[in-house]
């Protein structure tokens, strides 16, 4: 048996000895060899980080195809989206891909994030990997409210507008920062190029590098391990080599992701609405996308005023805080305590179920 | 509305065989359907009382006979299965203008049933494989007569969505006004007057026969167990006579409170051939119960065989007697006669040469398995554990 | 026509069938293939006198007994109940067509069931020689079963000569026959592998796993390398028009236009595309990692491309059940009257008996709506009239039916995609209206717009 599987093999071997050589590999494998990932029962979500990239992957390639046809004019911008999805031969695939996989990206990434948080991956000595997986989220965000605008449709635009407006009203930077996204005081021509230029170019630079960090972090750090894993003896904690076995398995989890984008690609292409008119009224019932549905119904349901402050300036601050909570956490829960860890997973659960509550409470009304 | 108007035309292409050919598949298809389908049925009402009876005893005859029977179900039912593709097929083929129509009016009911026979086919795997395989089953006992229950139900529902089916499929005079009061196919043929003494006459039959299979199992055993054999002739002639008994006063209520009284006269001199059945099937009954209440007492073998062959014809006839019925209702609408023959004779041939085949494999076949389990001791115990 | 029609709400009638249909193949194919699976694995047994494959036969021959003598018989049962209910003058045709090949089909499904049962009560039990026997011989009933369904179901798409001669052997060995017969058998094996790695997956010794586990991922290649080929050759068979309409579906969905048939097509080749990715990166290169959790998704992607690629073929066919023959609404194509404005509601029995003179225009417009669309459309669901009709009133929607009754294809071009509405202009009308029921909402909502 072994024979036959060698000779099988015999061409594989020939290239893969003249690429290990030439590209001296061999350190490579030695260190991929040397990485291990716990086998338990949690190990699913060890694929989260793998499936947010593979989107990410799928962002730049069609992202880059959708800059060949786009024009970031403001009147031009929506025609040129009609054409690609209309006259372009499988524009509307590129598109899709890109519309969908925002989607998928930001959700895995949420997914990876809050999996990361309940396996107590924050604490020491992966702090920093913490925060930047942290920022890493909000740069997908961002990602998402610069790209939505982009189409200049009827939803979009008016959905930016709104943001931008929650924006300004942000204590300290708001006044800074919405006329600088804006460039000027409505949304216009230097708009789209202010959002055009961030999407393709400051958001991608500043999230490889980021992204590049949090890897190598990953890497040296090694896998976290919960502490109901950890704390079993060493003879009975099972560990699986990254490579071969677990990077093979993570490559069957992309291939599963990328059908799931394909899938709904094919079935759900994405399409786009009636071209934007800054000087109609606003459709009632706007809503922003999905991500930020939770944070939107939010700010509707605080009233006007709340004491001495203006509503929307305390839900932001209330926001704030929730977040503060997520950078901070490395410092509550360090492990030392039970009821510290205990405390962690309350808030945990309490900001998952809230923003899933709120979620589908402003997808409903 | 006439409801002459309202059977559908047969389709505009010749029929592939003769009509008559047809009809003598549909009844031996549906005979060697009703024989297994009538083990499944009441098998696994009767199995479920065995082995509750038995529950605290599991080295008792009863436990022993109750387990058998339940683990020959699944056999049982693959066969029913199979075995109704034929009839089926020409129920189709011969009166699919009425059969399909009345298939649509109880269209859900009627495609539920196969979710009924899959759910009901897995209980019985799982009493098998999850019950009785596992040691010290006698704990569970209740649990496997209740699965044996819920699916033995389940078997009972589907017989009477059949019976639903085939006698809605006999009245068009009753089509109109159910499909118009809605079109969705959630009916029944409740106001029909046989249809609750017609499902009883099968279904409380199906216990006679569940009876004879139990005599059967006796039959092989004689010669491992005597004692046990006849054990199991005694108490299968027992729940045969029992359950034919009841059956006569079930039939009675069919043939005067079921049928319109001019099909009835039909069967009593109206139609020679219909009688001689008719006739024929009583007799074979008589003969049947005489045998079975003799090996009741005394076991005997040669009564009990009797018995079971005059069971296996009285079974044929009554089939004959069904089908009669059926032309007796549908003369005024449906005539297969009247469609165009243009024989398909080669494939005629291959049909019965691969049946004489298939008859031969099977034999072949059943002596190969026969032989292999013969060679083991405890036969019954070990099926009951494959 | 000929028939009462079984209203299915949101689903339609076609998906009733078609989802009994797709756990059926799922599992029938597996019945077949898997014949070929247990000859040639327990060939290997025997030649090299494994005890381990043995094991492994035996733990899978009853993961086989269960999954299709259960499933596969009465899901098979269950779709010719369904397309009973739904397409009787379909059936009916066939029956009256094929019924002594479905006669044969019978015996040998008795053949079939009757060794599975032999060959998994006997082991250990008759000696090994007679025990591979009972594996060939079930291979070969269970292929002789598929030989014959397949010139059943070709003959649906291509009926071919039978169309003039009404021969059934025209009919049976059809044009697409052959390759359809050879897609289907490399399907099967393909899988039986993907079935079998189920049990593989189970094996708890490393090294025998890793050797089952690839033997079961090769089963799956012969499909991927011959496959295209036949399926190209298949393609050359398929009549003109439906070759025309796929190309039409293509090209016009690379512009955003997208019909159902080329969806199920991309979705088709996608699924087909992972199948291969996950066989080679999953089975293939790393067998000691793949898990019976692993497995059971993979199996859930088999079901996944075989329900799409099933979905397809049932949608090459329209607007037809027997191409060129009878229409999916169940008319025949020599009933279709010679005139454009013929009435529809004095053909066919039921047709014709439930539409009473005294019955308002709506419920006339219902009657016709569930006759000549219903078989493809639903109210609100699949096919959706609701989005369909869009926010068109009706003067428009009079003038859309009148279209479709066009047969000409340069001016409906719908000809070829939809069976041509037969209705007079009564009737045309009684349609529309009731039609304009179903869009009201739209319309108010078009018209509040406008303003």
């Amino acid at each position: 048996m072994a024979a036959e599987l060698q000779q099988e093999n015999k061409l594989a071997k020939l290239i893969g000895n003249f690429l290990v050589s030439r590209l001296s590999l061999a350190d490579l494998q030695h260190l991929a060899a040397k990485k291990k990932v716990p086998v338990h029962k949690h190990s699913l979500w060890y694929y989260m980080g793998g499936i947010t990239m593979i989107y990410f992957a799928v962002q730049v390639v069609t992202g880059i195809l959708l800059m060949v046809y786009y024009v970031p004019e403001i009147n031009a911008a929506h025609a040129s989206i009609l054409k690609i999805n209309s006259q372009i031969d499988f524009g509307w695939f590129i598109r899709s891909l890109h519309s969908w996989g925002s989607t998928l990206m930001i959700l895995s990434a949420a997914v990876h994030l809050f999996s990361s948080f309940f396996m107590r991956a924050y604490r020491q000595p992966r702090e920093i990997t913490w925060w930047a997986g942290l920022v890493l989220m909000i740069l997908c965000l961002a990602f998402g409210f610069t790209g939505y605008l982009l189409p200049w449709d009827d939803l979009s635009f008016f959905a930016t507008k709104v943001g931008l407006d929650i924006t300004a009203k942000a204590p300290l930077v708001g006044g800074l920062l919405g006329p600088l996204l804006k460039g000027g005081n409505m949304i216009s021509q230097a708009t789209i190029s202010r959002f055009f230029g961030i999407h393709v170019a400051i958001l991608p630079l500043t999230l490889i590098s980021l992204l590049a960090v949090h890897l190598m972090l990953v890497q040296s750090h090694g896998m976290s391990e919960p502490a109901a894993f950890a704390d079993t003896p060493p003879e009975k904690r099972r560990y699986e080599p990254f490579f071969p076995d677990f990077f093979f398995k993570d490559m069957l989890v992309w291939i599963l992701a990328l059908n799931v984008l394909f899938v709904l690609v094919v079935l759900f292409p994405w399409g786009v609405g009636p071209e934007a008119n800054p000087f109609a009224p606003a459709p009632i019932g706007i809503k922003p996308e999905w991500y930020f549905l939770g944070a939107f119904q939010f700010l509707k349901l605080i009233p006007p005023m709340v004491g001495p402050i203006e509503g929307e300036l305390f839900g932001i601050l209330a926001m704030s805080l929730v977040g503060l909570g997520f950078l901070i956490m490395p410092f509550i829960d360090n492990g030392s305590q039970r009821r510290r860890a205990l405390l962690a997973t309350i808030y945990g659960v309490a900001v998952v179920l809230g923003l899933i509550f709120l979620s589908i409470w402003g997808a409903l009304s | 509305m006439d409801p002459s108007q309202l059977i559908p035309s047969y389709q505009p292409l010749p029929f592939p065989l003769p009509v008559w050919l047809s009809q003598t598949l549909l009844v031996i298809g549906l005979y060697l359907h009703a024989l297994p389908m009538n083990v499944v049925l009441g098998g696994g009402f009767i199995s479920a009382a065995l082995l509750a009876a038995s529950r605290r005893d599991k080295s008792s005859y009863c436990w022993r006979a109750g387990q058998a029977l339940a683990s020959s179900l699944p056999l049982f039912i693959s066969f029913a299965i199979t075995q109704g593709i034929v009839p089926l097929l020409f129920v189709q083929l011969l009166y699919g203008p009425a059969f399909y129509t009345s298939s649509i009016l109880l269209a859900v009911p009627w495609l539920a049933l196969v979710f009924i026979l899959l759910f009901s086919y897995y209980l019985s795997y799982l009493v098998v494989y999850r019950f009785l395989k596992k040691e010290g089953g006698g704990n569970l006992a209740p649990l496997i007569s209740l699965t044996l229950l819920v699916m033995s139900i389940g078997f009972a529902a589907i017989g009477f969505t059949f019976s639903n089916n085939m006698t809605l499929m006999l009245t068009p005079d009753k089509w109109a006004a159910i499909y118009q009061s809605n079109p969705y196919g959630l009916h029944l043929n409740w106001q029909e007057p046989q249809l609750l003494p017609r499902f009883l006459h099968f279904f409380v039959a199906s216990f006679a026969v569940a009876g004879m299979t139990l005599g059967c199992f006796g039959l092989y055993l004689l010669r491992r167990s005597q004692e046990f054999g006849r054990w199991l002739i005694r108490t299968g002639s027992r729940l045969f006579v029992c359950f034919t008994m009841v059956n006569v006063g079930v039939g009675l209520w069919f043939f005067f409170g079921g049928i319109p009284a001019r099909f009835a006269h039909y069967f009593a001199g109206g139609d020679l051939q219909a009688t001689y059945m008719f006739v024929a099937s009583l007799a074979l009954a008589a003969i049947s119960v005489i045998c079975a209440l003799i090996s009741s007492i005394n076991s005997s073998k040669p009564a009990f065989l009797s018995s079971l062959v005059s069971t296996l014809a009285l079974i044929f006839a009554m089939i004959v007697n069904r089908h009669n019925l059926r032309l007796f209702y549908l003369q005024p609408y449906l005539r297969p006669e009247t469609v165009p023959v243009v024989a398909q004779t080669w494939l005629l041939g291959i049909f019965f040469v691969s049946a004489v085949a298939l008859i031969a494999f099977l034999f072949w076949l059943g002596h190969l398995v026969w032989s292999a389990w013969s060679k083991d001791a405890s036969v019954i115990d070990e099926s009951s554990t494959a | 026509m000929n028939y009462p029609v079984w209203v299915v709400p949101y689903l339609g009638g076609s998906w009733v069938i078609g989802i009994i249909a797709i756990i059926h193949i799922f599992i029938s194919h597996f019945a077949v293939g898997c014949g070929a699976f247990f000859a040639l694995a327990e060939e290997l047994a025997y030649r090299r006198g494994d005890e381990r494959i043995y094991a492994f036969l035996k733990q899978h021959s009853r993961f086989f007994v269960l999954v299709t003598t259960v499933a596969g018989a009465v899901t098979g049962v269950g779709i010719w109940f369904a397309v009973s209910l739904v397409g009787p003058d379909g059936i009916a045709s066939l029956i009256q067509c094929f019924s002594l090949a479905w006669a044969e089909e019978y015996l040998f499904f008795v053949a079939e069931l009757a060794t599975a049962f032999a060959y998994y009560y006997t082991w250990n039990k008759i000696s090994r020689q007679k025990h591979l026997l009972l594996a060939r011989l079930y291979m070969i009933f269970s292929i002789a079963t598929l030989v014959i369904i397949n010139g059943m179901l070709t003959f649906m798409l291509t009926p071919g000569k039978w169309l003039t001669s009404h021969n059934w052997v025209d009919g049976f060995f059809n044009p697409t026959y052959c390759p359809s017969l050879i897609i289907r058998l490399l399907i099967m094996f393909a899988l039986a592998g993907m079935y079998a790695l189920v049990t593989s997956s189970r094996i708890a010794e490393p090294k025998f796993r890793t050797f089952m586990v690839r033997y079961c991922a090769k089963w799956l290649l012969p499909v991927f390398v011959i496959g295209p080929v036949v399926g190209f050759w298949y393609l050359t068979q398929i009549p003109q028009a439906t070759m025309h309409t796929i190309f039409t579906g293509i090209q016009s969905s690379g512009v955003g236009n997208f019909s159902i048939l080329a969806r199920a097509l991309y979705l088709s080749l996608i699924l087909s595309g992972t199948i291969i990715l996950f066989n080679f990166f999953g089975p293939y290169l790393n067998p000691r990692g793949f898990t019976f959790r692993i497995a059971l998704l993979f199996l859930v992607c088999g079901l996944a491309v075989t329900g799409t690629t099933e979905w397809m073929r049932e949608l090459l066919r329209k607007p037809y059940i027997v191409y060129g023959y009878l229409y999916s609404n169940g008319m025949h194509t020599d009933e279709l009257p010679a005139k454009v404005d013929a009435s529809f509601l004095k053909k066919g029995r039921w047709a014709t008996a439930m539409a009473t003179p005294d019955m308002p225009p709506v419920a006339k417009g219902e009657l016709l709506f569930r006759y000549e669309c219903m078989s493809c459309h639903t109210v609100r669901g699949y096919r959706s009239m609701k989005t369909l009709l869009g926010p068109r009133d009706e003067d428009a929607l009079v003038g859309f039916l009148q279209l479709l009754r066009m047969r000409d294809r340069s001016v409906n071009p719908y000809s070829g995609i939809m069976p041509p509405l037969v209705a007079s202009d009564d009737e045309l009308q009684c349609l529309s209206k009731y039609l304009a029921t179903i869009n009201q909402k739209e319309r108010a909502q078009a018209i509040s717009m406008s303003h």
